[in-house]
């Protein structure tokens, strides 16, 4: 059986037209799994300061400087959220030791009006504006309740170290 | 987690350690639903894991990440109760098992004497192998085969 | 260095109406050499006047060069321009110092601090350049040349001769002949071509209305009249409004379909102005060039293959039309580039020649400001260029999107966000958010209470009643082609389900309906079990998809 074609829509737009810092290319064998790369937000502790002084044109930042991520659409996507997890290692209070992300539009908040593209920019603003008060990595997030200055040094220990190509 | 089980504590259990290598592309590459998605390796042993955490079945075989960081998912610990009224019962392993399909040079499986192994299917999870494990143990050929000393290990 | 060949290659390559329009490079250049003979009459060779004159005031405002000037206290020449009566009157004005030196006979002050390398004797007196250039030469006082050059009120600047005594601390102004003829030239042209502009643009706009006029003609929805029925809940029982799959066959002639494909193509091909992530704004020339000839072999490629039908001549005409309307915009896009860079080149090469400052900017004819319907040219600054300005082509791409896209309605303006697909039949929950029937009966059986766009708890009450039959008639007559796709996919999905439902595995099976009858009673249907409900939801969709 064909893939539905919202899932070709939505798979020619993020090829073609992807959002800023964010790519996402389906596997060969397998048209609902997909890699994906998120750049860290500028200005968080993800953001990649390293690869950037690396190089001159941002251009080429996105391909080191990045969190590996991948992508599943179940078959009752999109009446049942796509499965997201990080592959690259993350500390994160929203994010646990295997990857797995704690986000509402991901669970119970989920629409099926919402996309791909939508999640992974919503992944994107975790990484902005990780919440303490609903972790998943419970230590993480005592140490960023505790002492957020001292937790976003080790955020930033771990993004030099892990997300880059 | 099975894998921490106090052996004192409950001496009927089985802990086969490192029996669950799973490779990375090969016997679990991917998974078919009977409609059609395939689900990728990763997310069914995420689906797997998460079962596993909640305890499974009657809670004979459970199973869990060998390390919580292990982001590859490559390295599982399995718990088995040995099965009543065999020589299995009380057998206290982490280690050495006398059974056909386990190598008593190292205590790997032989995957080819192993039916659930031999004839792969990707609908078979980590708890079916367990599962067929203690089957096996409790086999009419295996049940009273004599069992190295407790406590012995490979 | 060999630009007046290559732009006159470049005007080659344009349509002739373009061409004549241009500006006369050759002839301005032969202009500068008048002026460079003019000058040196003056005995204001580039040589000298490189090292004495200045920018106008206002064109020198970069903070350090004023300063330098300001303390620098030889003779000094100031280029300048004047609005007199209607042209633009380029001038010298010299600036005779307060120290009381006879310019003819002072040694520039080379003590200057900062100039110590400028040891100018001014090398004519003012009484030269009276006989030189009689009675077109004044005094000025410097109140009265205060006024920046586009002001009129600097029309005032020229004075009869006979008041022309320099006074010791007076200026003096020389108009410049030559250099005026220059900037009245180049402005003439730049002004022709802009009344030459306002003309193609009306005409433009007169070929796209009728263009758009021919396609909507020829692409009106087939049905229109005996099948079109719009819902009204006075005049019929809508449980009796039954929309068959064969009346959505296309009947009579119309190129809909095919000029929707036209548009999407067009849409996809982006030509003029990028709309993704990456690039927004307007595209370079070469780009919209290669884009343009794509989106052409692709259109002439499916017609040839049969996979685009223009079934009427009208269509093929305006087709033809539509292109050429394209190839004009983008012919403008070159001619405007190649005239800018002529203008520039030239004022470069009068600046060089003559050793005069860069004259400021002229506005270019091909940038509109919306608020102004004054269209004359005056020696501008480039602060001018505001961002409320438009280029004129990108004006006519708007006009091009703006006036034909909206004749044939866009399928996404119409979907489902769910499945992506028209939204077909179309259910209206009552936060007034729009599905189709096939995705709200799985919201519905999944239990799913909330508004997938709004969150609003709407899904779980929608019945019957929630179809839009108004929009299902407006989709019936401009989406037939999509709304029988749809209709029959709806239709294998919701069997497969039920055969699902029922245990059976039916893939690969052919989708044959289970139900041929349309004879349930649904009207009575509300029922608040959860058992119920999804009955009743399944029968609003057979009877919505029958």
């Amino acid at each position: 059986m064909s893939l539905p074609k919202r899932i070709i829509k939505e798979t020619e737009r993020l090829v073609a037209d992807p959002a800023p810092g964010i790519t996402a290319a389906p596997h060969d064998d397998n048209l609902r799994y997909f890699d994906v790369t998120i750049q860290g937000p500028d200005g968080s502790p993800f953001q990649n300061l390293s690869a950037r002084r690396l190089s001159p044109d941002p251009s080429q930042n996105y391909s080191d400087g990045v969190f590996r991520l991948e992508l599943f659409l179940p078959e009752e996507y999109p009446m049942s959220p796509p499965k997201v997890r990080f592959l690259t290692k993350i500390y994160h209070p929203n994010i646990d030791k295997l990857g797995r992300i704690c986000l509402d539009i991901l669970k119970d908040k989920w629409s099926p009006a919402l996309q791909i593209r939508t999640v992974l920019l919503s992944i994107q603003a975790l990484l902005s504006a990780p919440n303490p008060d609903d972790p998943l990595a419970t230590d993480v997030a005592k140490h960023y309740k505790e002492n957020e200055a001292d937790a976003q040094r080790v955020s930033r220990e771990w993004t030099e170290k892990y997300a880059h190509a | 987690m099975p894998t921490t089980l106090n052996r004192e504590a409950t001496p009927q259990t089985l802990l086969l350690h490192a029996l669950l290598q799973l490779s990375r592309h090969l016997s679990f590459a991917s998974f078919t639903t009977p409609t059609m998605a395939k689900i990728p390796r990763n997310f069914r042993l995420l689906e797997e894991l998460e079962k596993g955490e909640k305890g499974i079945g009657d809670g004979s075989c459970s199973y869990g990440l060998e390390d919580s960081d292990d982001i590859m998912m490559s390295h599982w610990n399995g718990t088995i109760i040995g099965p009543g009224h065999t020589v299995h019962e009380n057998l206290q392993f982490v280690s050495r098992v006398n059974l056909p399909f386990v190598s008593q040079v190292d205590g790997k499986v032989d995957p080819n004497k192993l039916p659930v192994l031999a004839h792969w299917n990707r609908n078979h999870s980590i708890e079916t192998v367990l599962v067929e494990i203690r089957r096996e143990m409790a086999s009419f050929n295996n049940r009273k085969l004599p069992q190295p000393p407790e406590g012995s290990t490979f | 260095m060999h630009f007046s060949k290559t732009y006159s290659q470049l005007l080659l390559t344009l349509p002739p109406e373009l061409r004549q329009s241009a500006i006369q490079y050759r002839q301005l250049k032969k202009i500068i050499n008048q002026i460079v003979a003019e000058l040196n009459a003056l005995g204001l060779s580039p040589d000298i006047l490189q090292n004495v004159v200045q920018p106008p005031p206002h064109a020198a405002d970069k903070g350090k060069q004023r300063e330098d000037s300001e303390q620098y206290t030889g003779p000094r020449i100031i280029y300048e321009f004047a609005t007199v009566d209607d042209h633009v009157e380029p001038r010298l004005r010299l600036c005779l110092h307060s120290d009381d030196l006879p310019p003819s006979d002072a040694p520039g002050p080379s003590s200057s601090p900062l100039r110590s390398d400028v040891n100018i004797v001014l090398p004519i007196s003012p009484d030269v350049i009276r006989t030189a250039l009689g009675s077109a030469v004044s005094t000025d006082t410097p109140e009265s040349s205060e006024g920046q050059p586009e002001s009129s009120d600097t029309e005032s600047a020229l004075k009869p001769a006979e008041s022309s005594h320099s006074a010791p601390s007076g200026e003096l102004i020389i108009p410049l002949v030559s250099d005026t003829n220059f900037f009245r030239t180049l402005t003439e042209a730049l002004n022709s071509l802009a009344a030459h502009l306002v003309t193609k643009r009306a005409e433009f706009e007169t070929t796209l209305r009728s263009l758009s006029h021919d396609i909507s003609s020829a692409s009106r929805p087939s049905s229109s009249t005996s099948s079109f029925h719009p819902y009204s809940p006075f005049s019929s029982d809508p449980a009796n409004i039954s929309v068959s799959s064969h009346a959505l066959a296309i009947t009579s002639r119309s190129d809909l379909d095919t000029w929707r494909q036209i548009f999407q193509l067009y849409i996809e091909a982006d030509i003029f102005q990028g709309h993704q992530e990456r690039f927004r704004g307007e595209r370079e020339i070469e780009d919209a060039e290669t884009r343009l000839q794509t989106f052409n072999s692709e259109l002439n490629e499916r017609i040839s293959k049969g996979a685009l039908k223009l079934r009427m001549k009208q269509s093929r005409v305006a087709l033809k039309t539509f292109m050429d309307l394209n190839t004009f915009i983008l012919d403008l896009r070159k001619f405007q580039h190649v005239t800018a860079e002529a203008t520039r080149k030239i004022l470069k090469k009068h600046a060089k020649r003559t050793a005069l400052p860069l004259a400021p900017d002229l506005t270019s004819p091909f940038i509109i400001r919306p608020d102004s319907q004054d269209r004359a040219l005056v020696l501008s600054r480039s602060t001018m260029r505001s961002s409320e300005t438009l280029s004129l082509s990108l004006l006519l791409v708007q006009a091009l999107t703006e006036t034909l896209l909206p004749i044939i309605p866009h399928i996404d303006d119409y979907s489902c966000v769910i499945c992506t697909s028209l939204a077909f039949k179309p259910i209206r929950l009552r936060c007034s958010h729009l599905f189709c029937v096939r995705c709200l009966v799985k919201l519905q059986k999944r239990g799913e209470e909330h508004c997938p766009i709004c969150r609003a708890p709407t899904v779980l009450s929608a019945d019957r009643s929630n179809v839009d039959w108004a929009l299902l008639n407006f989709m019936k007559d401009w989406f037939p082609v999509e709304a029988k796709k749809k209709l029959q996919q709806n239709e294998r999905e919701a069997a497969e389900e039920e055969m699902q439902e029922l245990g059976l595995d039916m893939k690969g099976a052919a989708a044959a309906p289970l139900w041929q009858d349309n004879g349930h009673d649904i009207a009575t249907l509300r029922l608040s079990n959860r058992q119920q409900i999804e009955y009743c939801q399944h029968m609003i969709e057979r009877a919505a998809a029958v």
